[in-house]
């Protein structure tokens, strides 16, 4: 009886490891006024494209820059650069999740989300 | 008061029909439920309520069938005025693909899934004996109450229970003004379309293969109950284990299915990337192995009995739970492809919160009871190693549900007004690896050293031992070369690596000289085996993948984290990635696609061409749901070659004058030659074209003068500007070449001289390209292969666990 006891011991330990390894290693959602108390953290910033701000992508000189402005939940924009490509869809775009950490002025995204309008529950035609 | 209006052209018997079908099947399952139930109460010789059930049950496949057939009869036909045909259909879909719209919506998916348990239902009051029928089906049977009261459509006061998938356009956008009008089906010309990205062949087969899995855990599950509630605490796992081995087998295929569309069709560059979605189907998988181990070692030795109860059922739970995970619309941001909310969150948790506690009040109030066999525990006893080996299934289990599960955290703490913000780990990848790696070396050991020990007995030590170590001298030397070969970076890579290559090894050699190789008792062997190779598969095609398609600009791009992995490849010009010579060749287009050539040359280091070959990656000009980007792959044996167009070339307006700069003209003899910054234009000859076809202008003259541009680069371009005069005015048609930076205008000729006079302007050069991404996957081969031996072995285990389930009775 007593190695199911140290099974169970053993088992419950690796549980509480596996569980806890998140600890520290989660990120926050943020916004652009923490983030700059922050400079060096990394985290994610949901926001909304602004529309009619200028979006940087010339690919004939460096494909793997792209800058654009995002509106965060508290209304501050800001600029943020990611080294990748322009997604296809972005204009499409309404919600965007960059993670990423501030530098300065400008966020420097090393990946992004985008949460385009449903494709499966629009109401408008 | 609103007027009631008379639409027209609607076809609303179909969808009426189909309605019918959904609310009979509603109230047939709950019908079966209390008949069944009702049937346990009575003895062996009355079976008046289990008639009612069957029959309740059987006319609730009818019903379910029914429905099925009139929402591909909606889809198939383009009824429009049905939303969910509008939303997920178009009329130049293929019809192979009319199929992937059932599963495309949340409505369609649980209708793949109520049909699945139907069948399983039926095969169940088919092929199960009386004493499990009544027991299995009742619990069935509140399964398929659940599944179909998610697609009733019925709103109740304020409660809506369920979302139809025959619900009208104009019910669905109530304040849309165009439902003000009979006629507004004449402005709906064609349906919102099928997403590109599930155009793919993949997709026509792996949700319905991974929602048979789903629909299968609920067997085992039922059994588990069953044999709780008839007190046969043990009895159930003979029976059932059958059903929970074809049950991983599905779902094991219809997960790689889903990893084989991801790699084919997503433009991530991989086949399994920890999503939320991708997490859900794994979780089960893992659960039904964990509890497959359980069940296996009580058929033998009578012990884990509470094991194969708790993981059982934990397998059906983690199905529930993975449905409210990715139907809830909690995900929220923290996955791209998760359904939206469809307002059934709500109802989805009741379901969820009734199966937790109902099954956990069973299994707590019985718990006492399951007869467990009391012997001693062995360490040299193979069931101990394979109780661990389901342990530590269910611990990766428990890891993967931990950290998908933050943005549940993060509801659950508003709910208590707190404002956690707990979002992924930025990388996802590392947090996932960094407990996942240690557990596949630990399966990977035990399941080589399992089996070679007996069941309740020791095995000889000094064979065993001598045996064990030989192997894993092979695995450790193998590894290590392949290691430092393969530069595999991590050590931890290096041991995953070598506790494969064992289990491998040992697996093999066991299906050899122990087996004999009898393929029948092999199951397990088999299944060890193709898991051995999937884990070689990963570590080679994940760890070593190599994007070649790295940023060779001439600056700096700055700091390390950079992602530099896409190239710019302007057309025609040759760049070198690592030994390959890729050409842009051009675009082909058929609406809506476009597709991009790229030529692949493999060179040697003396740069001779070893081969050539052409990869055709397309984008789906999808104005509807934007761009859609599909790579393209050529597979080796020994590894691919992926090509991924992230950003289409620009289509330019062909009579743009911005830019155009130096312009200056010049009368011109034939053979004159005039210089560009970026260009040489030779003139060659003018001609008539008064008479000819080119003529569109109906011009009372019309000459063209024919130049050759020479560009920098050494291309060779024809250009011919016209000049005309029609109604006593000057007609002057430019021609350009772009890539030289070239405008040619023709201003004028004299009839004496036959000099001409020609306008040159200057542009900067552009030419078309495309920014892509190529990657090399190594021996992704042996993680398919692997795939396949795992499908096998689950398969063969399945075959021989149904003889020893018929030969009992």
């Amino acid at each position: 009886m007593k190695v199911r006891y140290i099974i169970a011991l053993v088992f419950i330990a690796a549980a509480m490891v596996a569980v806890f390894s998140i600890y520290g290693k989660t990120s926050t959602y943020a916004d652009f006024q923490y983030c700059t108390e922050h400079p060096g953290k990394e985290v994610h910033i949901v926001g909304m494209q602004v529309k009619d701000s200028a979006t940087y992508y010339n690919p004939q000189e460096n494909p793997n820059y792209f800058s654009f402005y995002i509106k965060d939940e508290k209304g501050i924009q800001r600029k943020v650069e990611l080294h990748n490509t322009k997604p296809q869809d972005f204009e499409k775009a309404e919600r965007v999740v960059v993670i990423g950490n501030m530098e300065g002025e400008i966020f420097k995204a090393s990946s992004m989300l985008m949460k385009c309008p449903s494709k499966y529950n629009k109401t408008q035609i | 008061m609103q007027n009631e209006v008379n639409f027209l052209g609607e076809h609303l018997l179909i969808g009426n029909i189909g309605q019918l079908a959904i609310v009979l099947s509603f109230t047939l399952s709950i019908l079966a439920s209390i008949s069944f139930f009702l049937s346990t109460k009575q003895s062996e010789e009355n079976t008046t309520w289990l008639k009612i059930g069957r029959t309740a049950f059987w006319l609730q496949c009818i019903a379910v069938v029914t429905v099925f057939v009139s929402l591909f009869y909606i889809i198939y036909h383009h009824y429009y005025e049905y939303h969910y045909a509008w939303s997920h259909s178009s009329d130049v879909l293929p019809t192979k693909y009319m199929i992937s719209c059932f599963w495309e919506g949340q409505e369609g998916s649980f209708l793949l899934w109520i049909i699945w348990q139907a069948l399983l239902g039926a095969l169940i009051m088919w092929k199960v004996p009386k004493s499990w029928e009544k027991h299995v089906m009742a619990i069935i049977s509140v399964s398929q109450v659940m599944l179909t009261s998610m697609i009733l459509g019925v709103v109740i006061g304020d409660v809506k229970l369920g979302s139809s998938p025959f619900t009208l356009m104009r019910e669905a956008m109530l304040d849309a003004p165009i439902f003000q009008q009979a006629n507004y089906l004449e402005f709906i010309k064609d349906g919102n379309g099928l997403n590109p990205l599930l155009q793919n062949n993949w997709m026509v087969i792996h949700p319905p293969t991974l929602f048979f899995g789903f629909a299968s855990t609920l067997i085992p599950f039922a059994f588990a109950l069953a044999g709780l509630w008839q007190k046969r605490y043990t009895e159930w796992i003979k029976p059932a284990l059958p059903w929970a081995l074809v049950s991983l087998c599905v779902l094991g295929t219809g997960i790689v299915m889903g990893a084989a569309w991801a790699y084919e069709s997503l433009s991530f560059g991989g086949y399994w990337n920890w999503d939320p979605v991708e997490n859900a189907s794994l979780l089960p998988w893992l659960l039904m192995a964990a509890a497959i181990h359980a069940m296996v070692i009580y058929n033998s030795t009578q012990k884990s009995a509470h094991a194969s109860i708790v993981l059982a059922v934990a397998t059906f739970l983690s199905v529930l739970y993975a449905t409210f995970l990715t139907r809830s619309g909690v995900l929220g941001d923290s996955s791209v492809h998760s359904f939206t909310d469809l307002g059934l969150s709500g109802q989805l948790l009741v379901w969820l919160v009734f199966f937790i506690v109902s099954s956990g009040t069973i299994i707590f109030r019985t718990w006492s009871h399951y007869q467990s066999s009391k012997d001693e525990d062995r360490f040299s006893a193979r069931e101990f190693w394979m109780f661990i080996g389901a342990l530590i299934f269910l611990l990766s289990s428990i890891h993967i549900v931990t950290v998908t599960s933050i943005p549940v955290y993060n509801k659950i703490a508003m709910f208590f007004n707190k404002n956690l913000k707990m979002a992924p780990p930025t990388d996802v990848i590392a947090a996932y690896h960094f407990i996942q790696i240690p557990i596949a070396i630990l399966l990977a050991l035990g399941s080589g050293i399992a089996q070679y020990l007996k069941y309740k007995s020791t095995v000889s030590l000094k064979s065993f031992g001598l045996r064990m170590g030989a192997y894993f001298l092979i695995s450790l030397v193998l590894g290590s070369v392949v290691f430092y070969y393969a530069n595999l970076e991590k050590l931890i890579y290096g041991i995953l690596l070598v506790s494969s290559i064992f289990a491998l090894i040992a697996n093999s050699a066991y299906v050899f000289t122990v087996l004999k190789a009898n393929f029948k008792a092999a199951g397990a062997a088999i299944s060890h085996l193709g898991f051995a190779m999937i884990l070689i598969g990963v570590i080679f095609s994940s760890v070593n993948k190599k994007v070649i398609s790295e940023n060779t600009a001439m600056f700096s791009l700055g700091d390390e984290k950079t992602d530099a992995e896409n190239i710019l490849l302007e057309k025609n010009q040759p760049m070198r990635m690592k030994n390959y010579i890729v050409t842009y060749i051009g675009d082909s287009e058929v609406v809506p696609n476009i597709f991009h050539k790229v030529n692949y040359k493999k060179v040697d280091e003396h740069d001779n061409v070893i081969e050539e070959f052409t990869l055709i990656p397309n984008t789906q000009i999808n104005p509807k749901m934007g761009n859609v980007a599909n790579p393209d792959t050529k597979h080796y044996l020994s590894h691919d070659v992926f090509t991924h167009v992230t950003s289409g070339p620009r289509k330019e307006e062909p009579n743009d004058t911005a830019g155009i700069r130096d312009v200056k003209s010049f009368w011109l003899a034939p053979q004159d030659t005039l210089r560009s910054k970026y260009a040489m234009v030779v003139f060659d000859s003018s001609e008539n074209l008064t008479g000819s076809e080119k003529n569109i202008y109906h011009a009372e003259i019309l000459i063209g003068a024919k130049f050759t541009v020479y560009t920098n680069k050494g291309e060779i371009y024809q250009l011919e500007p016209l000049f005309g005069v029609r109604n006593n005015e000057g007609i002057y048609i430019e021609d350009r070449c772009k890539e030289a930076g070239v405008v040619l205008g023709f201003l004028n000729v004299n009839p004496v001289t036959h000099k001409i006079e020609v306008a040159l302007g200057e542009k900067n050069p552009e030419r078309d390209f495309i920014v892509m991404k190529a990657i090399i996957f190594p021996f992704i081969n042996i993680l398919w292969a692997g795939t396949i031996m795992l499908a096998l072995g689950t398969f063969i285990a399945f075959m021989r666990r149904m003889k020893l389930a018929q030969n009992e009775k």
